[in-house]
């Protein structure tokens, strides 16, 4: 169930009058539950069974590791990883529409067969955290339904923001209407809608010729055209959904963490792995980063670990060489840049010079990362590597009309007014403007609503 | 009201009041800039979208990418809905056409240039029974394609912009070559069977749109010398006689300079001026057909 269908507006709407009722009262935490499970199998229902088992099977780990960490949390985790690594990355080794059996045991063949579930690196992530977390802080024993509930939260279940066992727990306790803030709420919200069905999905009309083999027609200019568009569509389509997702889980009393933070105005690539997918970087550094020796280990081994935990956070998006070459590559980035970090902050601190080495750095670093996006959008490494080659080729082929200049601005105008606009010394002075302004954005995420796509980061 | 509701007020009132004009203006407006469509695959179903969502025309023109060119602006009587679906068929047009409940249409205007090609059975399904109604303004998108229309006077044909068109020579023709290499593929024995079938099929369609009331007409759109007289042209002409006859009344007469059309480079699809010259000619002899004025041949 997307976000944006009507069955899913519906869906809330029926969650939510009936979360604050005060026969719901004593059971908001099972209500809540009941209903993400019903939200997570509207769509796949024949994998319930297996997210049953995700939870289950991490609970009782969980009970165990409570008693025995040393024993049971290696054991829970590498249960949890090997979830993740059947569901997801099974597709490598087999051909699931083979007619004949794969394995020639039925149930073996089943599992091989089921597609891959929505949200699994999602909700495996969670179960982890839930199992570091709590026992590292030898708390007490939870129940099941509040582990449930962190799992399975559907504002977060299948695209996150990835919230860590610490953060969410300690907010399961009775709510109440008035507590809600609603305005703030309200604005996630809108926000959330406007960047996916205005922004995000308009722009996808455009760059849809970025996909093999539609870029073969596409002039050298287009094609960087067309990969700066992607860097936008991509931001507006996760920054869509997970302002919707902090959105609904303040209406129901969770606040969720902040997942981008103005990533595209990035002075470096470690200042830009803090702003984007803020929750995915966290838990990379907290939970692989950090254990496997962090930069505590001199600066070879920093390297390493960075090209490490980069590549699999890459893989982590999915079974194909271009999510690994996209995480080697900003791995990369990340170690050639380390050395030259504080040369280049003490410059942009000068304060003649500072500005434009500032907007000089952030420009680099948008390009670099917008040029790494490729490999994300074209997942298979030779379709990469020939749009790469097209686009420093010297000759016009193609569809270049198509392209209008026109919609380019008007679709990323709300990213580069997001971005550039010091939104923060303007709270003030526009505040009584800005329920209007709301207004505008949510009849325009209506009325120019781009045709409809799924959210980029449900696929992961 | 506290803080919150007089917030929710101010925004649920400003939503209501810009979406409530976004829907008032196309039912108030007519002809309000649109964008093209911007991706190939969403061009054939552009096509159909335009004719449930854009108020109703007297006539609409069912064929393939040859009829495609003719843009609607190009037609000065200024009620015709192009159908035409660049790669498809005027079968899969005729088809959509005939599923929809409510059509109310006048006039069908069918180009019998391809016949071979069958019903698009998945266009067909998604536009089955589709309704015609108006959307909603889209205002920052309307106010993009007004200015890509002035800057790029492709989108928007003014009465004085084709005046021009018509008023510049014709182009030296550069598809000589092109339809000399085409000619070889359109006099191998084509298909005509399936031309055939193709011919069945558009005839059954106007017998059942002619039982609701709507007149049908049949147009060819001209293709170079050489090709007007290939094997493929020639079967395609006897496909359709042979299932509505040589003299069928719906055939319209079209009266245009030859000597003056021209043709892309591709030699088969009208360049513009010339496609301008035919849609007026097409545009004459269906109103001479439907004011009575050509008897000769009047249904």
């Amino acid at each position: 169930m997307s976000f944006t269908s009507w069955q899913f507006g519906v869906f809330a709407a029926v969650v939510f009058a009936a979360y604050y009722l005060p026969q719901v009262k004593s059971f908001q935490v099972q209500w809540l539950a009941f209903a993400s499970l019903f939200f997570y199998g509207y769509g796949q229902p024949e994998l319930l069974p297996l997210l049953a088992v995700a939870v289950i099977g991490t609970y009782l780990f969980l009970v165990l590791a409570l008693q025995n960490r040393k024993m049971w949390l290696p054991i829970g985790i590498i249960f949890n990883l090997a979830l993740l690594g059947f569901f997801k990355y099974k597709f490598l080794f087999i051909d699931s529409s083979a007619p004949t059996g794969l394995a020639g045991v039925a149930a073996v063949d089943f599992l091989l067969r089921l597609p891959l579930p929505i949200g699994i690196s999602f909700f495996v992530f969670h179960n982890i955290s839930l199992l570091v977390d709590l026992t590292g802080q030898k708390e007490a024993r939870p129940d099941l339904a509040s582990v449930f509930l962190y799992i399975i939260f559907f504002p977060q279940l299948v695209s996150g923001p990835i919230t860590r066992a610490e953060m969410f727990m300690p907010q399961i306790k009775p709510k109440y209407l008035a507590d809600v803030p609603i305005v703030e709420a309200m604005k996630w919200i809108v926000t959330g809608f406007f960047f996916k069905l205005y922004v995000a999905n308009n722009l996808n009309t455009m760059t849809s010729y970025l996909d093999f083999p539609l870029y073969q027609t596409l002039d050298p200019g287009d094609r960087w055209l067309l990969v700066l568009l992607y860097s936008y569509q991509i931001y507006a389509d996760f920054f869509g959904y997970s302002s919707i997702a902090i959105g609904l889980g303040l209406m129901f009393g969770y606040r969720l963490p902040i997942n981008f933070n103005l990533p595209y105005i990035s002075r470096s690539f470690s200042d830009f792995w803090t702003r984007w997918h803020i929750s995915l970087s966290n838990w990379l550094r907290t939970y692989l980063y950090i254990p496997i020796g962090g930069n505590r280990l001199g600066r070879a081994r920093t390297s390493l670990n960075l090209m490490v935990v980069m590549g699999l956070g890459g893989l982590w998006h999915g079974a194909a060489i271009g999510y690994l070459a996209w995480g080697l590559l900003h791995g990369l980035l990340l170690v050639v840049e380390r050395p030259m970090l504080s040369a280049l902050e003490a410059l942009s601190r000068h304060t003649f010079l500072g500005p434009t080495v500032t907007a000089l750095r952030v420009l680099v670093v948008f390009g670099c990362v917008s040029f790494a996006w490729i490999f994300f959008k074209l997942p298979n490494f030779d379709h990469a590597t020939s749009f790469i080659g097209g686009m420093f080729a010297d000759h016009a082929v193609g569809h270049s009309d198509r392209i209008y200049r026109s919609l380019v601005l008007i679709y990323t105008l709300p990213v580069l007014l997001q971005h550039l606009v010091p939104w923060g010394r303007l709270e003030t002075p526009t505040q009584r403007l800005q329920p209007y302004l709301y207004g505008i954005m949510a009849a325009l995420a209506l009325v120019e609503a781009g045709a409809d796509t799924s959210f980029i980061y449900f696929q992961f | 009201m506290d803080r919150a509701g007089t917030w929710l007020f101010k925004f649920g009132a400003t939503f209501l009041l810009l979406w409530a004009c976004c829907w008032a203006a196309p039912r108030l407006f007519a002809n309000l800039p649109q964008f093209p469509p911007t991706t190939t695959d969403q061009m054939q179903v552009d096509v159909i979208n335009r004719f449930f969502q854009l108020p109703a025309q007297d006539v609409v023109l069912v064929g393939s990418s040859l009829s495609f060119r003719l843009k609607e602006q190009y037609f000065e009587h200024g009620d015709v809905r192009n159908v035409a679906i660049s790669g498809g068929s005027p079968l899969t047009g005729m088809a959509i056409i005939a599923a929809a409940p409510l059509a109310r249409l006048r006039v069908v205007a069918v180009e019998t240039n391809i016949l071979e090609r069958t019903i698009d059975n998945d266009l067909l399904e998604r536009f089955k029974n589709a309704k015609r109604r108006t959307d909603t303004l889209r205002p920052l998108r309307s106010l993009a394609a007004h200015y890509q229309g002035v800057q790029d006077d492709t989108i928007i044909y003014s009465r004085a912009r084709i005046k021009a068109i018509i008023a510049r020579p014709p182009a030296p023709d550069q598809s000589s070559q092109q339809v000399a290499e085409a000619l070889d593929e359109w006099n191998k024995p084509t298909n005509y069977e399936a031309m055939a079938a193709g011919a069945a099929t558009l005839k059954s369609l106007v017998e059942r749109l002619e039982a609701e009331g709507v007149t049908i007409f049949f147009y060819e759109v001209p293709y170079p010398k050489q090709l007007d007289r290939s094997v493929y042209a020639k079967m395609a002409r006897e496909a359709l006689a042979r299932v509505i006859g040589p003299d069928d009344r719906r055939r319209l007469t079209l009266n245009y300079p030859a000597a003056e059309l021209r043709w892309n480079a591709d030699g088969v699809h009208l360049d513009d001026r010339s496609a301008v010259i035919f849609a007026a000619a097409l545009d004459d002899a269906v109103h001479k057909r439907l004011t009575g004025h050509d008897r000769a041949v009047a249904p």
